[in-house]
């Protein structure tokens, strides 16, 4: 008796498991995704890798009013299902408004397959370059500018989402396509819309403790700076931001213009944008909240000999 | 079947194993919108309430727990009845809990039922074999379930913000330590069933079963400021299971990325083990209402089912009534049946 | 009475009798000219029988006359008919005086093989001798290891028809009592016509599981580290195979030649082992829920190339694994039969089939020839065939479990694995010794070795004064 129940349970266990069977042929991998908008619609992209080299990677589109509509009409498209797990790049465009993000975000958060850890880009207008562009290379190019010209960093979209939800403001790379592929400095979203120049993107980074290592580029010479370390100090008045870096040249004099360029960056970012991150840290330090920031910047540059010879001497 | 007696180490895995069970899923999501400061004071009040209850376990060992109840045979029926549905809500709870994950996270177009019908399959069959089986059982899978906490945790030191922990506030409003005291305490006082002559040492024991109740709370504590810190208060609150988000992270030299679905392995020891001894649990407590030696294992798979389907609206109806006039009949018959 | 017994056995032509007459006596010997040796009969029956002198000084009968000249080992009395049909086939010459009083010498013919070495538990290192078919010489080889009067040695003869002879060998120092009685009592519930190999007790020892719970091994000094433990050995005549009871799972990664090595190098290659056996088990079963279920875990590039390899091929994942893995099984099956003249042509012709011909064909796709490769390739790394059946049955199970789950069924698996490990009992002691009941000296020489100061005596199993 018990044994027929347990076998009659098996054979049920078996035949209704065979019907979710799916093939690996039916999943097609992507590897990017653009999002923009045109009018009311969503407009995206998608990226789809093949592992044949002859055939080019091939790109689709899909314009719809909502995002999961899009998803599904892409699926018809291609009649395979979109695997979004192996996903690198989120290409989004300049004219995306709070709510779009807001859109973006949740579809993100509530698709099964996508694990939130690709990284995100602004560019002003989605074309083909930079569509075709390999989006490993543009992960390498982000990593890579934390140690050069500390102008971005790799953001993932979980990131993003976590500085939203913190507070309201979000620091996107933002990249040209031209006749290369560059980074031209941090874009401010969601709250704010705004790009910032060099200084301030530096000033980001330094803020943010991603920079360990980079060079500056002033008056056509190059400053290379080691070691950098920024303490936030709260007070009752004021926050007091300490940079300190280390600077291995020639002479020691040329220390005062490389100050004089953070701090200009760093009071430029922080006077003419948003200040919601200070007043994040001050909330998380002394647990107030406060509508104006004073503030100290106070910049410290050790002089270190340069190691290796040099043919003038 | 194993006849030897318990060692102390072995129900001392068991015992960190049953508190464990809920950790992962339920009760962090019962701490979300709190700040860590609150989060650390709910936990230590029901460090220190369960310290108690768990002296007060350890002195409710008998050799013959479910016969000395009380003297009267009513009275004594009407307990065991209470306990049985403590059993069945804690069962339940095991096998929702992991069917939601696997459905939401692996198996995304398998009907649910399935998934909960092959894992209450798998734990009937460790039921069967009885206590000290699945203490062993247990025992070995504590190896793979600290491998796991390994990798999880040293890969991901990396992702540690600390800032995420600040700022220092207590809300005393949102302190909440009963879900946390119920759901980890009540799997203890399902192995009362065990004879006290079996367990080779009882003083060494009670010993262990202290060792691991500490060693338990400053797992969890550990793991919850570790989750908090990686992704910060307000995320972790929007996050449905936020353990399985901070194993999404863990990328071992670029190359060994996405690793969730393996280490997800975690998860299924926990509800497995406790789901084995709550129905090994209920089949000594039908045995001892009937006076009879043997397993009722089927019979306890059948209710749990029904009542799983039952909350389908949608099922098939007709299934539901044959089921419950079948699973009705067998109560009526069992000990007619079983008698000789 | 020589008639009598020449009737009895049915006239069988390998009787042979011969009458001598010493004064008035008649003396018969009969013995089967196939148990028996020539040599032996001539050296110690016929040229002592023919020295006797009857001196009517001494007051001796014949019948002590003749016990006492015969000078071959083990002479002794036999009492009737049925014994003596007995001692004929077991090699010994019934010598019958005056047709009333019979005595049986031993004259044991050399019917095996001599000692060689073993062909299916090769080891780089230490002694090459292994057990044969004679169940003295398989004593004397492991007496030769262990010179101590504590070795004993009980005999049973099972076997309706065949009569075979079982020796149980176990140090009465070391081991329990408690274990060689219920050892003794089993094996004497064996009801089997005819025992001609250990794996007939085996069988009827064990009968739950696929878990192998009684060892058989070829090797004498694995037989004698046993012993060592506080194991009991069975030996069996006529088998070349020596069963070692109780045994744990842990045994199965042992083999005799870590102890004649260096600490470190055994431990890696213990490591080894138990990697081989998950790898055994698991890969398949995962290539198949990545390939259908779950593709997350691999990399991006190694993705792509398996959805490459697959659109070309026609057939599912899942029929193209189970092909290979039978194609495989049978590879190896006619490779153990096969005799070695006509071996090396089959093997080209399977490497072929198995290989180029069936991908550049388009039937099956390179990585599933690589994945079956690998598990069936670490399945053979043990040397006991009952460990390789049962990693084929549980690759097996696995495999269907992950068709119809993904990596769900291979947690349903392992589940499975860790359920049966726990429950088992080998011969009342807990199957995963080791790790299980926490012993702390033994963990030191399980997957892992580390120089132990002691000699090696197992705390479960051996007498508590003699730790």
């Amino acid at each position: 008796m018990i044994r027929k129940g347990l076998f009659f349970i098996f054979v049920i266990i078996f035949l209704t498991g065979c019907d979710h069977y799916n093939d690996i042929g039916n999943i097609a991998v992507v590897s990017s995704l653009g999002i923009t908008i045109q009018g009311s619609n969503y407009k995206t992209y998608v990226k789809v890798l093949s592992s044949n080299s002859e055939n080019e990677e091939n790109i689709y589109t899909e314009s719809c009013s909502d995002l999961d509509e899009c998803f599904n009409n892409l699926n018809t498209q291609l009649m395979k299902r979109l695997y979004l797990a192996h996903m690198d790049l989120l290409i989004l465009s300049n004219n995306l408004t709070k709510e779009n993000y807001d859109h973006i975000f949740n579809f993100f958060l509530n698709q099964q397959t996508s694990r939130n850890s690709f990284s995100t880009i602004v560019v002003d207008k989605i074309d083909n370059k930079i569509l075709h562009a390999d989006s490993m290379d543009i992960n390498n190019m982000l990593s890579l500018s934390v140690g050069t010209n500390a102008l971005a960093s790799r953001v993932s979209l979980s990131d993003i989402i976590k500085d939203v939800l913190n507070f309201r403001i979000s620091y996107i790379p933002y990249i040209e396509t031209g006749d290369f592929v560059t980074i031209k400095g941090y874009k401010t979203v969601y709250d704010e819309n705004k790009l910032l120049n060099k200084e301030e993107s530096i000033a980001v980074n330094l803020l943010k403790g991603k920079v360990k290592n980079f060079s500056v580029l002033i008056d056509k010479n190059t400053y290379h700076l080691e070691e950098c370390n920024v303490i936030n100090k709260v007070d009752d008045n004021f926050i007091g931001v300490d940079v300190s870096c280390n600077y291995h040249g020639d002479k020691e004099e040329d220390i005062p213009i490389i100050e004089k360029y953070l701090e200009k960056g760093m009071k430029s970012f922080i006077d003419n944008n948003n200040q919601n991150y200070l007043k994040y840290l001050i909330y998380k330090y002394e647990n107030r909240q406060v509508d104006v920031i004073n503030y100290k910047v106070n910049i410290n540059i050790n002089y270190k000999e340069k190691t290796g010879g040099d043919i003038f001497e | 079947m194993n006849k030897e007696k318990y060692t102390s180490l072995e129900l001392g895995i068991l015992i960190f194993f049953l508190l464990n069970s809920f950790t992962s899923t339920i009760l962090i999501n019962s701490f979300k919108n709190m700040s860590s400061l609150t989060i650390t004071v709910s936990i230590l009040i029901s460090f220190l309430i369960g310290f108690i209850l768990l002296k007060f376990f350890s002195s409710l060992f008998t050799d013959c727990f479910l016969e000395n109840l009380s003297k009267s045979k009513i009275f004594k029926n009407v307990i065991k009845m209470i306990f049985m549905i403590g059993g069945i809500s804690i069962a339940v709870y095991s096998i929702f809990n992991l069917s939601l994950v696997i459905k939401d996270i692996i198996l995304p177009n398998m009907s649910q039922k399935i998934i909960e019908l092959t894992f209450l399959i798998l734990a009937s069959i460790l039921a069967l074999k009885g206590m000290k089986s699945i203490s062993i059982a247990a025992s070995l899978m504590f190896l793979v379930y600290v491998i796991v906490v390994i990798i999880n945790s040293s890969f991901n030191l990396f992702n540690v913000v600390t800032i995420n922990l600040l700022p220092i506030s207590i809300d005393f409003d949102k302190i909440n330590f009963y879900q946390l005291l119920i759901l980890s305490i009540a799997p203890i006082f399902m192995l009362l069933i065990i004879p006290k002559k079996e367990i080779m040492n009882f003083k060494g024991f009670k010993k262990y079963s202290y060792l691991f109740y500490i060693i338990f709370y400053i797992y969890f504590i550990v793991k919850i400021l570790f989750i908090i810190s990686i992704l910060g208060e307000k995320y972790f609150s929007i996050m449905n299971y936020p353990y399985i988000e901070v194993l999404k992270m863990i990328n071992i030299f670029n190359f060994f990325e996405r690793l969730e679905e393996i280490l997800i392995i975690n998860i299924f020891i926990e509800n497995l083990i406790v789901l084995a001894v709550s129905l090994n649990y209920l089949s000594s407590i039908v045995n001892s209402i009937y006076n009879i030696d043997k397993k009722a294992y089927i019979l306890i798979d059948i209710i749990i089912f029904l009542f799983l389907i039952k909350l389908d609206v949608v099922s098939n109806s007709l299934l539901t009534i044959i089921l419950t006039i079948f699973v009705l009949a067998n109560i009526i018959t069992y000990k007619r049946k079983y008698r000789e | 009475m020589k008639d009598e017994i020449f009737k009895i056995c049915g006239e069988s032509t390998d009787i042979t009798t011969r009458t001598i007459h010493i004064d008035n006596n008649t003396i018969d010997y009969v013995y089967s000219e196939a148990l028996s040796s020539g040599e032996a009969i001539t050296d110690f029956i016929l040229k002592p029988l023919s020295m006797i002198v009857i001196d009517n000084k001494k007051s001796l009968s014949i019948n002590e006359l003749v016990k006492d000249c015969l000078t071959g080992a083990s002479c002794r009395e036999v009492h009737d008919i049925t014994e003596a049909v007995n001692d004929i086939f077991l090699g010994r010459t019934v010598v019958i005086v005056n047709n009333s009083y019979i005595l049986s010498v031993e004259t044991r013919a050399d019917l095996d093989r001599g000692i060689s070495s073993s062909s299916i538990e090769v080891a780089i290192t230490g002694p090459r001798d292994s057990f044969t078919e004679n169940f003295n010489k398989n004593l004397g080889l492991i007496r030769k290891r262990i010179r101590n009067k504590d070795l004993f040695v009980k005999t049973i003869n099972l076997g309706n028809e065949s009569h075979t002879k079982i020796g149980i060998c176990y140090m009465n120092n070391i081991a329990e009592e408690s274990l060689v009685n219920k050892v003794m009592e089993k094996i004497e519930q064996i009801q089997n016509d005819i025992i001609i190999d250990g794996g007939y007790i085996t069988e009827e020892l064990s009968k739950t599981t696929f878990f192998p719970q009684i060892n058989q091994t070829e090797r004498p000094d694995l037989a004698s580290f046993a012993l060592l433990e506080g194991k009991v050995c069975i030996i069996i005549d006529n088998s070349p195979t020596v069963l070692i009871i109780p045994t744990f799972f842990i045994d199965f990664f042992h083999t005799p030649d870590d102890y004649y090595q260096k600490n470190i190098n055994t431990t890696f290659i213990r490591i080894l082992r138990f990697c081989a056996f998950l790898i055994a088990i698991f890969l398949p079963g995962y290539y198949i829920s990545v390939t259908t279920y779950n593709p997350t875990s691999i990399p991006t590039n190694l993705l792509l190339s398996l959805i490459d390899q697959h659109t070309s091929v026609p057939f599912p994942a899942f029929f193209e694994i189970l092909i290979m893995i039978i194609a495989f099984e049978i590879l190896r099956e006619s490779d153990i039969r096969i005799p070695s003249k006509v071996g090396s042509s089959v093997s080209i012709l399977g490497g072929l089939i198995l290989g180029d011909a069936a991908v550049s064909a388009g039937i099956i796709s390179p990585i599933m020839i690589i994945v079956v490769a690998i598990s069936s390739i670490s399945s053979l790394v043990f040397s006991y065939n009952s460990m390789v059946n049962l990693i084929r049955y549980y690759r097996y199970f696995i495999l269907v479990l992950a068709i119809l789950f993904g990596i769900y069924g291979l947690f349903i698996g392992f589940g499975i694995l860790i359920i049966n490990l726990s429950s088992i009992t080998s011969f009342g002691f807990p199957y995963t010794y080791p790790f299980v009941p926490f012993v702390k000296e033994d963990i030191l020489d399980s997957l892992v070795k580390v120089e132990k100061k002691e000699k090696k005596r197992n705390p479960l199993l051996a007498k508590k004064k003699k730790r």
